[in-house]
């Protein structure tokens, strides 16, 4: 029984991560129709800048996590000013994906040239990172709990700000109806560079409290990027809490198959499933299909 | 009979538009490719077709040089993983080769003739290895390639090498294959194979803990070496131990479930088959889940940022190299350090890779000194292979090669960790 | 054919529309290109490898524009066709050790029959969803090559041997350069044919709007598994070759960020044309060749040179080229628009020869409705209408808004889902039929809100329509057989004289999105009245519409749909003009039938004008 508690537990970790950069894509998706291929990256970057302040340049350690988010909400809102924001008006979902990837391959090389290849150990204080407590059988990492309680914040955080304020009502506006958000007189260009600079803040979280787990490396948020996406998916992109929900289930998923799964098919299992799924709903597990088509 | 074919295809290509003009081109063309798989004296391009028999009569006598050396520099290429998540080996092992370049420029070269190397990214990439291998033979008309990183990307660019009669020298590559003398005479490491390493592991484990109550998991990279380091150990004394495999993959972010399945198996010793990023992580996760076992590290994991990054969790961990720790006390070793921070390396640079990467160079130093003034590709590998015990000041055993053996070296060294940094414990062979 | 001495000139002679023909100027600088690249490969032999990749990425972009490109597919499992042709070719050569004789049709095969599996999830999923289960299936496919060992030698791999043809050998270098160039021509060529023939049209139309093309007779789920179909069999050809420059296989090359390349690149050069895809592969090849000399800022330049050129040409390079290409006309020619038509008035279009023996005495479309009934939720939007039509009448259909009448269209034409009852058409009953099948047994529809191809012209909207009854194969139309012109030639010519007929004929070449509001209405009954149906239903084609200009559409409806005598059901809000052009009205309240029967009893009835005039 506490064997499957623990591995429930460990998927619930990977499953945050996911989780949260489902959420930081589903965001931009839902309120501009943008797919941001750089939040990986980007995120990345908010690890390295924290443990940069840190350990580089002597700040205390929430001082540091502190100045590294502003940098990415303030190198957010520049990417989004110049890169993003001249193609929107065209109207056209590709040329910005691929703009999302020439920024994700541009600032994944300025993070190369800055920080090099090696990997690096983010400190955190007491380095309770490598503090196991032991509850019966059960094992539990002191900065997991972090992770959980982390993740949590966020999310209330990012749901508090939807629901009770005027940006959250902006994006909720376009999302629910572009035109109609725009007759309302809601500016189209405040409401996506605010969605941006969220999404980017929560993103960095994500690669903040992630970097003592997966340590400091070379784009090492880029594949918790990947598994976000294919949650968001599972999801069903357009919703908030489908994405989150996505995250939490593909952790599971991910550690439940491997153990259980034959080695050979291990890896491709929660694909698999995520497939399966999206073959018999395939909008996603959260979101309603639209009605019938009018036609 | 091939032009005749070649006119046939030219002729369907652009419905009989110039066809005369594709057979002249046809010839050169075929020419040109074998020209440049029989003889390394030529440069590959098409004019060299003009040297007559009368100037090879001469270029005898004064000595007809190799590709890319001339009398004052001599240029190899290196295909890197600078990108991507295996770019701190590639900057490891630069870092390395500039090392051994300056000591031996600042030494006044070798016969007066500098080293010079290109170095270029690959991301691990094989198209991208390929590409480059073609660059630096044909446009940059390197000596050799020198300290490449990969099997993989190596299995792809090797055949090129070879049939352009270009040396490829200390790559960390383990792969079975590259070892065959007559399929890679140009072919020179002092890396033994992953499979030995694994063997040697297996033979170590059974001699120093017997075989009562172990039980033995196995964790390898889903890729060409992967196999092969499995084989290794199944076929060591220790091959009846192992209850458990599994692999990883180059993306992976956890180890979790591979460690709770070494749980579930109960085993006693884990042979990671990662890099050291990896090892720390598994040490860090395997302390989360409580994995109680011997911690075996792979080549790749003897470095110092393992210790670095798992901090005390990588005490008592066993290591199974090819070489002394990088952090070891031997004079070469202490002269690799020494020259390493002097051109600026950080302490995690100091590793297996850029390790390996200065030792090749010293053997790489005294074969181009034995190969004499009249740097050929011939004189070169024999050169190579008549080094006898040469000396690396400790880094590994006395280096031996000859006709029949390319590489130079064959150990396989337990290592451990012991108060934060790795000590050696035993040296032998498979 | 025509007599010369005759006044008439064809509509299509008029409009100075091109006919296709077996070579185009396309065609001309396609091969000089190729052949300028074959000639040279010789000379610039230290870059075979760059212009190999180059090459082999042009044909996988090619493979790339017959699924993203035309039907519209976003996929990111094309790198599981890429590694059937890779692994394929390493088998053949090492274990048959046979030449390209062998792997090209096997790996063209094998991948195509594959690609008919992988299309099936885009009969379920769309865009980011088709996106992520075809990621799915290509990380599936990774997985199954590392574990079949026997196929793809595992983790480690296999070698590929040795590149022959009929047995004679070849080096590698520029010869495999040219060989490449010779596949690139015959993949271009085929996937140049698709585009202009109906395939390609249809893969076009299925794009921009799926329930349209269903509605012109398209069979879109075929079309969209046949897409991936000869879009996996393409790549595999890119794939053989890549074996060959490569020389060994290893599974872990082929995962999805090769597909993402591969769409990124055509992307960049513009993924509707086959120039996009050469200037796309060369822009993820060359811009790091020729960047070497800088390489630890490779991938900085890579990054933003990408970024740049999306801002400046975010519909990839080929979209720029071309607007360019315009602006020095328009520079050249002042503001001549070119549309002007020839002053010669020609013949009546329904006279003309290509439209008079279309012209039928047999009255067709009579429709038999019984229990039609469609439910959303708990609501029913139509409840259990019963009626009948006769053949060739002219039949109006009215009711509030809410009555059900789209609805019953829908149910009609098989655009809703959960329909009941029969519909039976010129005694052929059709309710258990397929959208595209019920099109193809003669029903004709326009859409009450546009279902209009973007991207497409006017011209094309109608040869979609003529689709329904042309009859070359797709496999003599990847060729450009001579029959295939021939068709398409008069396929254009009827075309024509239908566009003339509905007064659309000097906007032939417009896209429609840039057509005034009353054009594209026309449009959309064009292409209706293209499938030659038995009887069509026109949903509110007069909305939004002057009253004058509606009567005047109206008329020329009627009087084609007299020409062929097809019978006509119409939406209408406008009642007058209903009851101008109806034999019969029908009147629909809350689902129900409330009346039937002449204008005049109908706009009688007191019922119906409670229910509906009176508001």
């Amino acid at each position: 029984m506490v064997e499957y508690i623990q591995i429930a537990w460990q998927g619930l970790v990977s499953g945050f991560a996911y989780a949260l950069i489902g959420l930081a894509l589903v965001m931009v998706y839902k309120t501009a129709r943008i797919l941001n291929f750089a939040a990986g990256t980007m995120a990345g970057i908010s690890g390295f800048l924290a443990h940069w302040w840190a350990a580089e340049q002597d700040m205390p350690f929430g001082v540091a996590i502190l100045f590294a988010m502003i940098m990415t909400g303030a190198g957010t809102y520049v990417v989004e000013r110049l890169t993003v924001r001249p193609l929107v008006k065209l109207g056209d979902f590709l040329p910005i994906v691929i703009m999302t990837l020439g920024v994700e391959e541009f600032l994944a090389n300025v993070s190369l040239l800055w920080w090099g290849g090696t990997a690096r150990r983010y400190r955190v204080p007491g380095d309770i990172d490598r503090i196991n407590w032991l509850i019966g059988d059960f094992r539990l990492n002191a900065w997991h709990l972090v992770v959980a309680i982390t993740t949590f914040v966020t999310l209330s955080i990012v749901g508090y700000i939807i629901n009770q304020t005027e940006l959250g009502l902006g994006m909720k506006a376009f999302a629910e109806d572009q035109d109609a958000a725009k007759l309302m007189g809601i500016k189209e260009s405040t409401v996506s560079i605010w969605t941006w600079v969220l999404s980017a803040l929560v993103g960095g979280v994500t690669g903040i409290v992630f970097a003592p787990v997966l340590f400091l490396q070379q784009d090492y948020m880029n594949i918790i990027f990947i598994k976000g996406f294919v949650a968001a998916i599972l999801g069903g992109f357009l919703s908030l809490s489908g994405g989150v929900a996505g995250g939490l289930l593909l952790g599971e998923l991910e550690a439940f198959t491997i153990k259980w799964a034959p080695r050979e098919f291990a890896a491709a299992l929660p694909v698999v499933i995520v497939f399966i799924v999206l073959l018999i709903r395939p909008h996603g597990l959260f979101t309603r299909e639209k009605g019938h088509e009018r036609v | 009979m091939k032009s005749k074919l070649w006119k046939l295809l030219a002729i369907f290509a652009v419905l009989g538009l110039i066809a005369v003009g594709c057979g002249d081109d046809d010839d050169s063309s075929s020419s040109s490719s074998s020209e440049s798989s029989s003889s390394e004296s030529s440069s590959s391009e098409s004019s060299s077709s003009e040297s007559s028999s009368s100037e090879e009569a001469a270029a005898e006598e004064e000595c007809e040089l190799a590709r890319g050396v001339t009398d004052d520099k001599i240029l190899f290429g290196s295909s890197q993983p600078m990108t991507g998540n295996l770019a701190a080996l590639g900057e490891q092992a630069v870092l390395a080769m500039e090392v051994t370049r300056d000591r031996i420029n600042e030494g006044g070269g070798i016969y007066g003739r500098m080293i010079e190397f290109i170095v270029q990214d690959d991301a691990y990439n094989p198209e991208k290895t390929v590409a480059n291998a073609q660059y630096f033979i044909e446009q940059e008309n390197v000596f050799a390639i020198w300290a490449s990183i990969g099997s993989a990307t190596l299995k792809a660019a090797l055949p090129l090498h070879d049939e352009s009669n270009t040396p490829s020298l200390f790559p960390w590559a383990q792969d079975l294959s590259f070892y065959d003398v007559n399929n890679h005479p140009l072919f020179f490491s002092v890396n033994p194979p992953a499979y030995a390493q694994t063997k040697g592991f297996g033979n170590y484990l059974v001699d120093n803990f017997g075989t009562d109550g172990i039980k033995v998991g196995l964790m390898t990279i889903n890729s060409v070496d992967g196999e092969q380091t499995v084989q290794g150990y199944k076929d060591s004394s220790g091959g009846d131990l192992l209850v458990d495999e599994q692999t990883w993959e180059r993306d992976s972010t956890t180890y979790g479930p591979q460690i709770l399945s070494f749980i579930d198996s109960g085993v006693t010793d884990v042979y990671v088959g990662t890099g050291d990023t990896q090892f720390a992580q598994f040490l860090l996760e395997a302390d989360q889940l409580g994995l109680e076992a011997r911690f075996w590290g792979s080549t790749g994991t003897i470095s110092a940022n393992t210790i670095e990054l798992a901090g005390e969790l990588s005490e008592g961990a066993y290591g199974v190299n090819v070489i002394s720790s990088a952090t070891g006390d031997k004079p070469g070793l202490n002269a690799y350090r020494e020259a390493m921070f002097a051109a600026g390396a950080e302490e995690a640079q100091i590793s297996t890779a850029s390790l390996l990467a200065y030792t090749g160079g010293l053997v790489l130093e005294e074969m181009l000194t034995r190969a004499g003034e009249c740097l050929t590709v011939e004189s070169f590998v024999a050169a190579g292979e008549s080094i006898k015990d040469f000396d690396t000041g400790g880094i590994m055993r006395p280096l031996n090669f000859s006709e029949e053996n390319h590489l130079g070296n064959n150990d396989v060294i337990i290592l451990q960790v012991q108060n934060g940094a790795w000590e050696e414990l035993v040296v032998g062979q498979e | 054919m025509s007599d010369p001495i005759e006044k008439s000139t064809t509509a299509l002679e008029r409009a100075k529309i091109p006919l296709p023909k077996f070579l185009k100027k396309n065609h001309y600088f396609g091969f000089l290109g190729i052949l300028l690249v074959y000639l040279l490969a010789g000379t610039y032999s230290e870059y075979s490898q760059t212009i190999m990749n180059t090459i082999i990425f042009a044909i996988i972009g090619a493979s790339l524009i017959v699924v993203f490109g035309m039907a519209g597919q976003l996929t990111l499992g094309h790198t599981i066709f890429v590694a059937a042709g890779v692994f394929l070719s390493a088998n053949i050569t090492t274990v048959w050790t046979r030449g390209l004789e062998t792997e090209l049709p096997i790996a063209f095969g094998v991948a195509f029959l594959l690609g008919l599996i992988v299309g099936f999830p885009s009969l379920r999923v769309n865009e980011l969803y088709l996106a992520l289960a075809t990621f799915a299936v290509a990380f599936v496919g990774v997985q199954v090559l590392f574990e079949w060992k026997q196929f793809s030698g595992g983790g480690s791999g296999k070698p590929v041997g040795k590149l022959e043809l009929f047995g004679y050998e070849f080096s590698r270098g520029p010869t495999l350069v040219r060989i490449a160039l010779v596949l690139m021509l015959i993949t271009f060529w085929i996937v140049g044919n698709y585009q202009d023939g109906r395939t390609g049209r249809s893969w076009n139309a299925l794009r921009t709007s799926e329930t349209a093309a269903r509605a012109a007779g398209l069979p879109v789920a075929w079309l969209k598994i046949l897409c991936f179909g000869i879009g996996g069999g393409l790549a595999a050809i890119g794939g053989v070759l890549y074996a060959h420059t490569l020389r060994y296989a290893i599974p872990e090359n082929y995962g999805v960020s090769l597909s993402i390349i591969v769409v990124l690149a055509l992307i960049i050069g513009g993924k509707h044309r086959l120039m996009g895809a050469v200037l796309g592969a060369a822009f993820v090849k060359w811009l790091p060749e020729l960047s070497r000399d800088v390489q630890e800022y490779e991938g900085l330049i890579y990054g933003g040179t990408l970024i740049i050129l999306t801002l400046i040409a975010p519909d990839g390079l080929v979209g720029m080229f071309e607007w360019l290409g315009e602006r020095v006309k328009n520079l050249k020619n002042g503001s001549e628009d070119g549309k002007t038509l020839s002053a010669d008035e020609g013949t009546a279009p329904l006279e003309s020869q290509y439209l008079a023996p279309l012209a039928s005495s047999e009255a067709k479309g009579s429709l038999i409705v019984r229990d039609a009934a469609v439910a959303f939720g708990g609501v029913k939007a139509v409840d259990g209408v019963s009626f009948e039509i006769p053949a060739g009448g002219v039949t109006g259909l009215i009711g509030s808004n809410g009555a059900g009448k789209t609805t019953l269209f829908n149910a009609i034409t098989g655009h809703v889902k959960g329909a009941t009852g029969q519909f039976i058409l010129d005694g052929e009953e059709i309710s258990q039929k397929p959208i595209h099948n019920r099109a193809l047994s003669g029903l004709g529809r326009t859409f009450q809100n546009l279902n209009l191809h973007d991207d497409l012209n006017v011209l094309e909207h109608a040869l979609l329509g003529l689709d329904r009854n042309m009859k070359y194969g797709r496999i003599a139309e990847s060729f450009r057989m001579p029959w295939v012109l021939r068709e398409e030639k008069n396929a254009h010519y009827v075309a024509a004289e239908l566009l003339d007929h509905m007064d659309l004929l000097e906007y032939w070449n417009e896209k429609v999105e840039d057509l005034p509001y009353g054009l594209q209405k026309r449009v959309d009954v064009v292409r209706a009245l293209a499938t030659n149906p038995s009887i069509l239903l026109l949903d509110e084609p007069a909305a939004g519409l002057p009253t004058a200009e509606a009567l005047e559409m109206m008329e020329k409806v009627q009087e084609y749909a007299n020409h062929i005598s097809a019978g006509v059901l119409i939406i209408e809000h406008n009642v007058e003009l209903v009851a101008g052009v109806s034999d019969r009205i029908i009147v629909l309240d809350a689902g129900k039938t409330i009346a039937d029967g002449t204008p005049e009893e109908v706009t009688r009835n007191e019922q119906v004008i409670a229910a509906y005039l009176g508001t």
